[in-house]
């Protein structure tokens, strides 16, 4: 996310790294401090990569300015116009867990699934809790919406996973 | 002090045209005083059954229910209503209030029913519309109120002779998500600030968040359970969320 952020806001006009940094912190709300390391790596890359250039101003402190390039415009809106798949290599660990246990003939499934649903179960606490601060920031209320209801989803998947799963020792 | 309410191996078999439906199937579970619990299942897993029970709006078919450590079996029907009108209060999806009557009203007659006089009836029912931030409404009729305030109306409603046990059934059923969050809060609130005695029954994972313990129900039986803490310091849990979404997209070479 870090190199588009930094792309977006170079795309409205050429920023300095520290420019950068206050922007992104706004961005999330004053909730998250980003340290220079991350901003002058990225902006490292980003000119590496052709995607972003830096002159130095007169100013005598030698701070550096940074532009976005032609090739970096392209690159951004190629990236804001991409639809974002949902079917991608399977990453759910929770179902690898199972998997393994499963193979490896070891330990109790439906007691992990138990402990996992303990553990969603309290995550969407914590975020509920969490959602009735009133956030004012509309993309930080997304974010704790779109936690919130993939955690829904999971547990749903959970009780799945935990039916199937018994009706399958019962038949064996 | 004993569980508020408590099954023994309870059983509900509903029989029409000789077809058996086993609707709850050997239910033990206990809930005291003060505790917010949450009952989850999907459709056709036993919850409204089982809640019928629980609020002795029912009876077994076997095992037992016992309310305040008193079998309900021993209770005739008057003592059943009656156990419900001053010990239970009850919460719906369709919230059922009488649509002839104002807010107050609604909550006034519960306590005429059970003999309080009128003019204290109608103090308690303020002071209970105050409670759910409800007083301005108070002589609107249910059509004028929004679903959210009908509900703050019924639960206002159900605690009105200070019940044992306040029973909701899948009380955000019919609100959006902002007013069903709300209603959540208020009955979080009555429990951990009132010490009200809650049992939701859901479909809803969120909605079951709020509760101390969760029990899991399943084609009648409970197959699980969870106990739950309050939540965790907030700006851990956003710095968390917010730290995903700062991992580097892309190309991860490096």
């Amino acid at each position: 996310m870090m190199p588009f952020a930094i792309l977006g806001l170079l795309s409205r006009q050429p920023c300095h790294g520290y420019d950068l940094k206050n922007h992104i912190e706004q961005a999330l709300g004053g909730n998250r401090e980003i340290n220079f390391g991350q901003i002058y790596t990225t902006l490292g890359r980003l000119e590496r990569d052709g995607l972003a250039i830096a002159s130095e101003i007169e100013d005598g402190r030698g701070k550096k300015t940074y532009h976005i390039t032609a090739k970096g415009k392209e690159e951004l809106d190629i990236w804001l116009n991409q639809t974002v798949d949902r079917i991608e290599p399977f990453k759910d660990e929770f179902l690898i867990k199972l998997l393994v246990r499963n193979l490896a003939g070891y330990g109790d499934i439906l007691k992990t699934i138990s402990r996992q649903r303990q553990s969603y179960l309290q995550q969407l606490r914590d975020l509920t809790t969490l959602g009735t601060q009133d956030n004012g920031d509309p993309f930080i209320s997304l974010l704790i919406e779109g936690a919130l209801l993939h955690l829904q989803a999971d547990l749903r998947w959970l009780e799945l996973c935990d039916e199937r799963l018994e009706n399958q020792r019962t038949d064996e | 002090m004993g569980p508020i309410v408590e099954t023994r191996n309870v059983c509900k078999t509903y029989g029409m045209n000789g077809i058996a439906v086993e609707a709850v199937r050997g239910i033990d579970l206990m809930v005291n005083s003060g505790e917010f619990v949450a009952i989850v299942g999907p459709s056709g897993s036993g919850k409204s059954s089982l809640l019928n029970l629980l609020g002795a709006m029912d009876s077994p078919s076997s095992g037992e229910v016992l309310f305040d450590g008193r079998s309900l079996t021993e209770l005739n029907d008057w003592q059943r209503t009656t156990l419900r009108l001053k010990h239970i209060g009850f919460v719906f999806q369709t919230f059922n209030l009488l649509p002839t009557l104002t807010a107050s009203e609604n909550i006034e007659i519960a306590l005429r029913l059970a003999s309080v006089g009128r003019r204290e009836s109608a103090a308690r029912a303020g002071e209970l519309l105050r409670l759910v931030g409800l007083s301005p409404r108070a002589l609107h009729k249910p059509r004028y109120l929004s679903g959210g305030e009908r509900q703050r109306v019924a639960i206002a409603r159900s605690l009105a002779n200070r019940p044992q046990l306040l029973l909701a059934d899948e009380p955000t059923g019919n609100l959006d998500s902002q007013t069903g969050t709300s209603i959540l809060e208020l009955l979080r609130d009555l429990c951990t600030r009132n010490g009200q005695t809650v049992i939701l029954v859901t479909h809803d994972f969120r909605a079951a968040s709020y509760a101390d313990r969760v029990l899991l129900l399943r084609d009648g039986r409970i197959h699980g359970e969870t106990s739950l803490h309050a939540g965790q310091d907030s700006s851990q849990v956003l710095g968390q969320l917010l730290s995903f979404e700062l991992q580097w997209g892309g190309d991860r070479s490096d």
